[in-house]
Formats: C-alpha cells, sequence, structure tokens
C-alpha cells in the first residue's frame, strides 16, 4: 500500500510540475502579460511561427547626468517628429556569411547573408546556366564524431532551424550550392559551436544524484 | 547552529520605456506600478527590519535601464501624477463603495496610496535608488547589477564586442551612480556561455547566477552541485539556482502566491468602473487597463471571488515566511549531513523583484517577515554571496559551467524563436558596423562622437531581450516590434552619416539624443574589437 501511494504522489508530483512549469520563471512579466497595459493592439500581420519547432564611497544621490531633461519635458508633441520617422531596416549587411546560435542541446538556428559577392562571384565562375543548375544547401558538420549532413534550403530562405543534434557536440555550418552530381561550392562557412549538454556531468556531483533520489527523479522531470 | 546558508536575491528590471512625446503611453504605467507594488513597499519593509533592530541580508540587481528611469526627472514628475491620480481615484473610491462590503479595501487602497504618496515625495524626495543604497550602506542589502539593457548574452556568443558593451556600460553607470564596482552581476535571463566568465573578470566582477544546471552540467562536475559556488578557469564565481526554493514561490499552483487569502491580481475596477470615475487612470483612447485597485482575493478556482482582507492576507504572508524559513532550515540540515568535508551549502533562492507587489502583492511584507522568523532559529542565516565568498572563498573547485539560462527548458528557445530570430541578423549585422566605425574612429571629431555615442545607445536599447521575450509571448508584440524596429532604424541612419560623411539634421539628431537619453556618459569606443 505504501508503495502504491508512493507512486501516486510520485507521478502527482512529476504531472504538476511539467504541468506548471515547475521553478522556472512564469511565462509572465510585468505588464507583458497584460495585453491592456499596452498601448498598441496585437499585430494585425501573422506572426512568424518557428519552422519546426571596493569600497562604498560616499555619494550625494542626485539623478545621473541626463539630457537636458528638463527641455526635453518642454517639447511638444509636434516636435517630436523624429520619433515618427519609420525608417527601413536594410536587407543586408553587405557580407557573405554564416552565423549559428544554440536554442537547445539538439537544436541550433542558421541565419545567412550572401550579400558580399561571393554568389555573384560564383555565378561567374560557373556561368549562368551551370550556376541555375546547382541548389543552395546547408552542410552541418559535427566535428565531435566527424558525421555530416545536408539540408537543401529554398533560393529565398535566408535562415533554417535545425533538430535533432546531439548534445554536447561540436557542430559548423556551410552554406553552399550543390550540383545533382553531387559537386558542392562553398559560399560560407560559420564559426563553430558546441551544443550544451543535456543531462548532468558524467560522475558529478554525487549529493545532487542522491538528492535526486531522493525526490524520485522529480528534481530533473521539469527539465 | 548554523549548518547552511541562503541567498535571497531579487533582480530587478524593466526595459528602457520612456516616452517623452506623449504622456499617455502605457508601457510607463509598467514602471509606476513597479515603484508602488515593488520598490517602495520593499524599501519600507527593509526599513521596519532596521528600525526595529532585526538583521537581514538580501542581494538586489539593479538594471542599469530601471536606474535610468528611477533617476530620470520626467519619469519622476509623471510618477507622482500617477500617484496623485491614484490619490484621487482612492478618494473617490470610499465614497462609491459607502455602505457597501467593498468599503474595507476602499479604505486600505486609499491609507495605501497616501502613504505611497508621503514616502515617495517627502521621505524620499523621488530618489528610491539613493534610499536603496543607503540600506546596502546600512548593512541589508548587497547591491549588483545586470547587463547595460538586458540583453540576452548568450545570443551574443560570436560578438565578443557586443558581450563586452553590455558588461562594459552596465559596470560604468553602476560606479558612477554608486561609487563602486558592483561585486556580483546578474547575467540577464540567467543566460550563461561558456568564455561569458572572461568578460566579467575583465571589469573585477567577482561572481555571477546561473541556472541550476549551470553548474550541474558544468565540467569537470562540481562535487556538490548548486550548493556552493564554483570558480571558472577565469576566476569568476558561479553560483546556481536552488530548485526547490524556487518552487515554493514561483510555481503558480502550489507555490505560495495561490493562496486564497492573497490578492486577486487580475480583478481590477480598471475594468468595471467608469472611464469618468476613474480619471486619469482610465487607459487613453477608451482602452480599459489595469488601474491597481483590485478588491478581490484569490479566493480559489471559481469566478466568485470574496473581497480581499489584508489582515488574512498578512496573517497567511507570515506563515508562509515561518514555512520559508524552516524549509531553508530543513535544507541546510540536510545538505550539510550529505556533503562531509564540503563548504557548509548554501541555497541560492533568486527572483525576479517584480514578482513580489506586482504579481504578488503580499509579496514585499513576506519578505519582511522572512527576516522576522529568520530570528527565531539558528539553523539557517541569511546572507549575500559577496558574504559566502568572504566566509567560504574556494567553494567546490574549478568548473567550467555549462550553456544555460533559466527560461523555459533552460536553454534559448524563448529567445530564438520563429517569432523573434530575425532579430539577430539585425543587430548582429549592427553590432559588427558599429565595431568597424569604432575601430576606424578612434579619435573623432566632436560631431562624429556624438553620432557614434548616439548609435551606440539605439543599439544597445535594440539588444534588450525584452523585445525577443515579449514576441514569443505574444503580448505587446507590436510594441516590441516597433521599439526594435525604432531604434534599429535610428542606428542605420546615424552610423550612414558617419560612413558617408555627411552631416544629419541637427533638429532630427537632438530630438534622438532628448527622446533616448541613456548612458549620458557612453563612449561609443566601447564597442572597439581588441
Amino acid at each position: 500500500m505504501t508503495g502504491f501511494w508512493f507512486i501516486v504522489i510520485t507521478v502527482a508530483l512529476v504531472l504538476a510540475l511539467i504541468g506548471i512549469n515547475l521553478g522556472r520563471r512564469p511565462q509572465m512579466r510585468l505588464g507583458q502579460s497584460q495585453r491592456r497595459t499596452t498601448s498598441e493592439e496585437e499585430p494585425d500581420f501573422p506572426v512568424e511561427q518557428p519552422e519546426m519547432q571596493d569600497e562604498v564611497t560616499d555619494i550625494s544621490g542626485g539623478p545621473m547626468p541626463s539630457v537636458d531633461t528638463e527641455f526635453a519635458a518642454e517639447l511638444g508633441a509636434e516636435d517630436w517628429s523624429a520619433l515618427h520617422d519609420e525608417i527601413p531596416l536594410p536587407a543586408n549587411y553587405g557580407e557573405d556569411l554564416v552565423v549559428v546560435l544554440v536554442r537547445n542541446p539538439r537544436s541550433l538556428y542558421v541565419y545567412w547573408e550572401t550579400g558580399g559577392g561571393g554568389l555573384a562571384e560564383l555565378r561567374e565562375m560557373l556561368g549562368a546556366e551551370a550556376f541555375a543548375q546547382t541548389i543552395p544547401c546547408l552542410r552541418v558538420f559535427d566535428l565531435t564524431d566527424g558525421r555530416q549532413f545536408t539540408d537543401d534550403v529554398g533560393e529565398n530562405d535566408d535562415h533554417w532551424f535545425i533538430h535533432g543534434l546531439e548534445p554536447n557536440h561540436r557542430y559548423i555550418v556551410s552554406l553552399e550550392r550543390r550540383t545533382q552530381g553531387g559537386r558542392y561550392y562553398l559560399l560560407s562557412l560559420s564559426d563553430p559551436i558546441i551544443t550544451p549538454p543535456d543531462r548532468p556531468t558524467a560522475g558529478g556531483s554525487l549529493l545532487y544524484q542522491r538528492l535526486e533520489r531522493q525526490a524520485g527523479g522529480v528534481i530533473s522531470s521539469w527539465r | 547552529m548554523t549548518l547552511g546558508y541562503t541567498a535571497l536575491v531579487l533582480h530587478a528590471h524593466l526595459p528602457f520605456v520612456r516616452h517623452p512625446d506623449r504622456d499617455d503611453y502605457l508601457e510607463e504605467r509598467w514602471l509606476f506600478e513597479a515603484i508602488s507594488e515593488c520598490y517602495l513597499p520593499l524599501l519600507e519593509g527593509l526599513e521596519r527590519l532596521e528600525a526595529d533592530g532585526v538583521p537581514f541580508r538580501l542581494t538586489l540587481s539593479l538594471s542599469p535601464t530601471l536606474m535610468a528611469m528611477l533617476d530620470d526627472p520626467l519619469l519622476q514628475a509623471r510618477y507622482r501624477s500617477h500617484l496623485e491620480a491614484s490619490l484621487q481615484l482612492a478618494q473617490r473610491e470610499v465614497v462609491h463603495t459607502a455602505g457597501g462590503p467593498a468599503q474595507n479595501v476602499a479604505r486600505f487602497y486609499l491609507h495605501w496610496v497616501e502613504s505611497l504618496y508621503q514616502r515617495y515625495t517627502q521621505h524620499y524626495g523621488a530618489d528610491i535608488l539613493t534610499a536603496f543604497h543607503r540600506l546596502a550602506q546600512a548593512g541589508y542589502l548587497e547591491l549588483i547589477t545586470c547587463a547595460a539593457t538586458h540583453g540576452f548574452l548568450p545570443a551574443y556568443q560570436e560578438q565578443p564586442a557586443t558581450v563586452r558593451a553590455q558588461i562594459q556600460v552596465a559596470v560604468q553607470v553602476f560606479r558612477a551612480r554608486f561609487g563602486h564596482a558592483p561585486r556580483g552581476f546578474w547575467l540577464p535571463e540567467c543566460g550563461y556561455f561558456p568564455g561569458l566568465d572572461r568578460y566579467l573578470r575583465e571589469v573585477g566582477v567577482q561572481y555571477c547566477f546561473t541556472e541550476t544546471h549551470g553548474l550541474t552540467h558544468a565540467q569537470p562536475a562540481p562535487p556538490f552541485g548548486p550548493y556552493a559556488h564554483a570558480w571558472t578557469p577565469d576566476g569568476l564565481a558561479v553560483f546556481a539556482r536552488d530548485p526547490e526554493s524556487s518552487k515554493q514561490v514561483w510555481s503558480a499552483n502550489e507555490g505560495y502566491p495561490g493562496d486564497p487569502a492573497y490578492r486577486e491580481f487580475y480583478r481590477d475596477i480598471g475594468f468595471e468602473r467608469d472611464p469618468e470615475h476613474l480619471g486619469a487612470l482610465a487607459g487613453p483612447n477608451g482602452v480599459r487597463t489595469f488601474s491597481g485597485f483590485k478588491y478581490h482575493r484569490v479566493t480559489g478556482p471559481t469566478e466568485q471571488k470574496g473581497y480581499y482582507d489584508r489582515w488574512a492576507a498578512e496573517r497567511t504572508a507570515i506563515r508562509h515566511a515561518h514555512h520559508f524559513v524552516q524549509s531553508r532550515a530543513h535544507q541546510a540540515a540536510t545538505l550539510r549531513g550529505m556533503l562531509p568535508g564540503g563548504p557548509p551549502p548554501l541555497v541560492v533562492a533568486p527572483y525576479d523583484a517584480e514578482l513580489f507587489g506586482h504579481w504578488w502583492f503580499e509579496g514585499p511584507f513576506f519578505l519582511e517577515q522572512v527576516a522576522r522568523a529568520a530570528l527565531h532559529q539558528q539553523t539557517v542565516r541569511f546572507i549575500t554571496p559577496g558574504d559566502y565568498l568572504h566566509m567560504f572563498s574556494p567553494g567546490q573547485g574549478t568548473a567550467e559551467p555549462a550553456y544555460s539560462s533559466w527560461g523555459y527548458q533552460g536553454y534559448a528557445d524563448y529567445w530564438v524563436d520563429g517569432s523573434n530570430h530575425w532579430l539577430y541578423r539585425h543587430l548582429h549585422g549592427a553590432g559588427r558596423q558599429l565595431t568597424r566605425l569604432a575601430n576606424r574612429h578612434q579619435m573623432a571629431d566632436e560631431e562624429t562622437r556624438r553620432t557614434l555615442n548616439q548609435a551606440a545607445r539605439e543599439l544597445l536599447l535594440a539588444q534588450a531581450s525584452d523585445w525577443g521575450f515579449i514576441m514569443k509571448t505574444g503580448s505587446a508584440y507590436q510594441y516590441a516590434h516597433r521599439r526594435v524596429h525604432a531604434h534599429l532604424g535610428r542606428f542605420g541612419r546615424l552610423v550612414g552619416a558617419v560612413e558617408r560623411g555627411e552631416p544629419l539634421d541637427p533638429q532630427w539628431l537632438r530630438q534622438v539624443e532628448l527622446a533616448d537619453n541613456i548612458f549620458p556618459q557612453i563612449d561609443y569606443r566601447v564597442f572597439t574589437h581588441h
């Protein structure tokens, strides 16, 4: 009977912890959970979704120096025209690059730019007709175990979410164009990046492992 | 006998929401609500402890954006107006509820707002930061800071100049305001990546915090997990969050704030009364919004909420404070028994400061009662990480903490997501642009210096982790989107002028400087790549 209740309580705890996002900061902050405390309504355009998903010295207090705040306060709304300028953002920053960001131990985010001239050089080198036969792709190199794989991407794509990776592995990602015959032309190469480990380090904290056992695995169940 | 220690850490932060062009931006109310519900009550509780001779140690992280807003005369004046509007509404409410069941709550609010007004305008003279600093000098607080505009630093892992700028500007601001460098540093969103330690050590920071697995997944594994600090290869002490104490406060269902006696957050007379009655607290253009006057208690999982009873809520907070201290004492005793030969365990309990007061209205009172409850036992002592470093400097040796954050799933999913990924292309591109210009213009003329300094402000403001967070949650998406676009757009115009050697419209530059006036002492060369 005791074992039964232990299991019931443990399962209930685990479910509760998963359900309530135990210990994580609530997905709410001051003002931000309150749609009605913002000045503007929600966007009327669709929001893109994930693809796949010293010692103390004496101070007198007083405000930090600010740039003519009193003057700013005297300005009327019509004097703030600069704040209402809608300045477009650049389409690219004139570079050829691939940048990789960590999302979690098994997922990376990649974006790339081809505004630095490398693509035009390749087109010139191959000739327009041969170039048109190539397709853009990302090659993902797992430097930890020597494996690699290729994801074809669209001509208009500029970012990609990569899933199914290995925790604690070093990766490098290249933007290339490949021919039907399997030849690859490198455009840009990212810096190496390491996915985070997804579990306590082997041979690690005996204390933490003992606490885990005492808690029936609850501590790590919420991650 | 003291068997272990607890470090309560509050991280106080709001994004820079100063809008001088209009006084009806609801986003500025984020600041006003936080001052009323969080910062002033926290100060009041600590001052009561001081007056009663009750010792306590609390760590308070003040973000540079929050510090700038608390010191800004325009926002100070607007907060005072907000308080006056609250006072007028409280007076109207006492009349409006006369003879009804809500009158006691209305009277509580009148007393509460009168007290806030008196404390803010007279006791502190609108200078909240100096009040916190005085409490630090009195031994109640250890003040630390975080990145300049709360940039999520792991997203800039490949941009050393940006990481350096976020850290160095923050430390400069803290030093200018409080007269000394911060010993500790709150990493925005607890975001750590291997190698971050060297940037913090460059400016003399001694310690920071990570999520639990920052240490439990570290290499090599620290033997005592999150219950003592580990030293990084570059000599930074890293403390990790304790999950148990977090759960007791954070959890919406089983945490303290969900108790039926506490104030219900979502029921607010701002959605019930006529706009004329609400006066200046009504939303602009007929928008319904929170007024801060909430008359009900959590009650339970029902729409039929009972009226708030402050006395009952305070009794509950006292009970919860005793439970919290007993839990920490029990935890200390258990851990001490499991740590033969190790340092006394330290339980690090970090929270967003705004949780205490805004979301959990009785939170600041709870903290005061934790201090009072701690007096009745010896098993656990409340200290700061800085104190712990003094006493138990070796900690548990050297380790490289793991990439981690306190966001969903413990990594970067929230900040690098389908809703906000496009930010990084621009934030990184702009960062590289500014670094190139900073390298090129080490000895700039006055006009170039002024332009690049403003460009640095705009870029930093665009880097706030809040914008990506808001985009992900979907609340206030358009505001966040517009803010990032505005700052990056201004940045582009500024650096474009420098690159082309063309003068800017002086009126435009002046207005932008006046509006985005954060970090008046910034030097764009902080973006130089060494």
